[in-house]
């Protein structure tokens, strides 16, 4: 992982958001993560395979995704479309990111979960992570890609 | 820690707890395959997994103390294997599948001098009895300033913290080297080396303590 | 005139059905994966399709081709997050008449389907 590669993710995260809520959100500084995972109310696993391997995530209080699901009018609230919502928010920035990593980088479809369980990524492997607030709300993007 | 070339069987603790057990397909079928000498990487090929799936998988199994990485004695070894000694194993297709293969079989080698070489990052140097100051931090922003401080340092610590062996890095019980105190000391020269090798490998640099 | 939205996303699926109800669609129906689409779309046989590219069962681009053979006129809209170019271009090759990239807003959407209709 280089610096490009992460300001791409970054850009990405900020344009996600401008774009379907109208609100951008502001990143903080990285955060590199070991052994025990921090995972807030609803988490959305990407595998990567391909010239890269690891995962990308987002994890993110409830209270954050309904405030997004309310600025794109949506108005269910069930646990299903949280997280059905949160698997679909990291699909969308990690295939945006195949700009600039190529068709090489390939994404699985998402694997959701509800506060710490079922992470699917073993919390050995060292992530990067990206701490940024939206609205009142604090969230991140975790990173774990091993080239 | 877990490679691909490991041969892994079932734990004990396996059949205590199998009736409990809520897992994917995928993941019985790896487990119900495990026989000690098949290599993970070869039973993740023949159910059709990717290497990334199985180092995942067998990481957390590991974790979960449901499988153990068999280790064998030389005449084990040596009959399980059909190695004689001082000759590569005869079919590349055994357990040791990548380790043994001829091509990375110095001639005349022991095939004893490439079983030893699975954990290189942490073999490589040699633990001293007395050495350099276990201290986490210095290390780090040594990393850091080295490759230009700010984002670019986190990335970089990053990529080094990727190099040193996953047991290493859950042994220093540590959830971030963000918040990491001043005093907070490695728990052993194991670690240290793992990263002072780290850093020559992804920086180029030899990190000598100020 | 009748739609059929394809994505294994229940938040996509619903904010395309909100959007597209500004062209007063006769009716409007949606699969969650490639598979269940092409079933779906035998019996609906709709002129216009939204179709998202990664899905379990069947992707998007295998069923844009499965679903040209059934009926060659139908209009196929991909909407896809896959950023690079060579995505886009393979949809068109396989037959689909526009592309569009998620995220997406109501206005994008609206402009994307108004453009297959020009066609």
């Amino acid at each position: 992982m280089t610096d490009k590669d992460l300001k791409v993710f970054i850009d990405i995260i900020c344009h996600y958001f401008e774009k379907t809520t109208r609100h951008a959100p502001e990143l903080k500084e990285p955060v590199i993560e070991l052994n025990q995972f921090r995972l807030l109310d609803y988490t959305g696993f990407i595998k990567i395979s391909g010239n890269n391997q690891g995962w990308v995530y987002i994890s993110m209080p409830k209270g954050m995704l309904l405030d997004v699901l309310n600025c794109m009018g949506e108005s269910l609230s069930d646990r299903s479309i949280l997280l059905d919502s949160v698997g679909e928010i990291v699909s969308i920035i990690t295939s945006n990111a195949r700009e600039h990593f190529g068709a090489q980088f390939q994404i699985s479809v998402p694997v959701t979960s509800a506060g710490k369980e079922n992470a699917p990524i073993s919390h050995e492997m060292p992530r990067f992570l990206l701490p940024f607030s939206w609205r009142e709300h604090q969230a991140y993007v975790g990173i774990a890609l091993l080239a | 820690m877990i490679t691909l070339h490991d041969g892994l069987e079932r734990a004990s603790k396996f059949d205590e707890l199998a009736s409990t057990l809520q897992l994917r397909r995928y993941e019985w079928a790896f487990l119900l395959a495990l026989d000690g000498r098949t290599s993970a990487r070869e039973i993740g090929k023949s159910l059709g997994l990717d290497d990334t799936t199985v180092l995942t998988m067998a990481d957390f199994f590991l974790e979960q103390q449901l499988i153990v990485a068999r280790s064998y004695s030389l005449s084990e070894y040596t009959r399980l294997f059909n190695v004689k000694n001082g000759a590569a194993p005869t079919t590349a297709s055994t357990a040791v599948n990548g380790i043994g293969s001829p091509a990375q079989t110095r001639t005349g080698a022991s095939p004893i001098s490439f079983s030893l070489k699975r954990k290189p990052a942490a073999a490589s140097t040699p633990t001293p009895t007395t050495g350099p100051s276990l201290k986490l931090k210095p290390i780090m922003d040594f990393v850091i300033r080295q490759s230009g401080g700010g984002t670019t340092g986190q990335i970089a610590a990053y990529r080094v913290l990727l190099k040193v062996p996953r047991p290493l890095l859950q042994a220093m019980k540590i959830e971030s080297i963000n918040f990491i105190d001043d005093n907070f000391e490695l728990p052993n020269h194991e670690a240290y080396h793992a990263i002072v090798d780290g850093i020559k490998s992804v920086l180029n640099v030899t990190y000598q303590a100020a | 005139m009748k739609l059929l939205i394809v994505d294994d996303s229940t938040l996509i699926r619903r904010a395309i059905e909100r959007f597209a109800n500004k062209f007063q669609f006769d009716e409007i129906r949606s699969a969650n994966n490639g598979a269940n689409a092409l079933k779906e779309f035998k019996s609906f046989l709709p002129e216009v399709v939204t179709m998202d590219i990664t899905m379990p069962e069947m992707d998007g681009l295998t069923c844009v081709e499965a679903i040209l053979r059934e009926k060659p006129d139908v209009q196929i809209l991909v909407i896809s997050a896959l950023a690079d170019k060579s995505t886009a271009v393979e949809a068109i090759k396989r037959g689909a008449s526009g592309f569009l990239l998620k995220p997406f807003t109501e206005e994008t959407l609206i402009t994307s389907l108004e453009e297959l209709f020009e066609e």
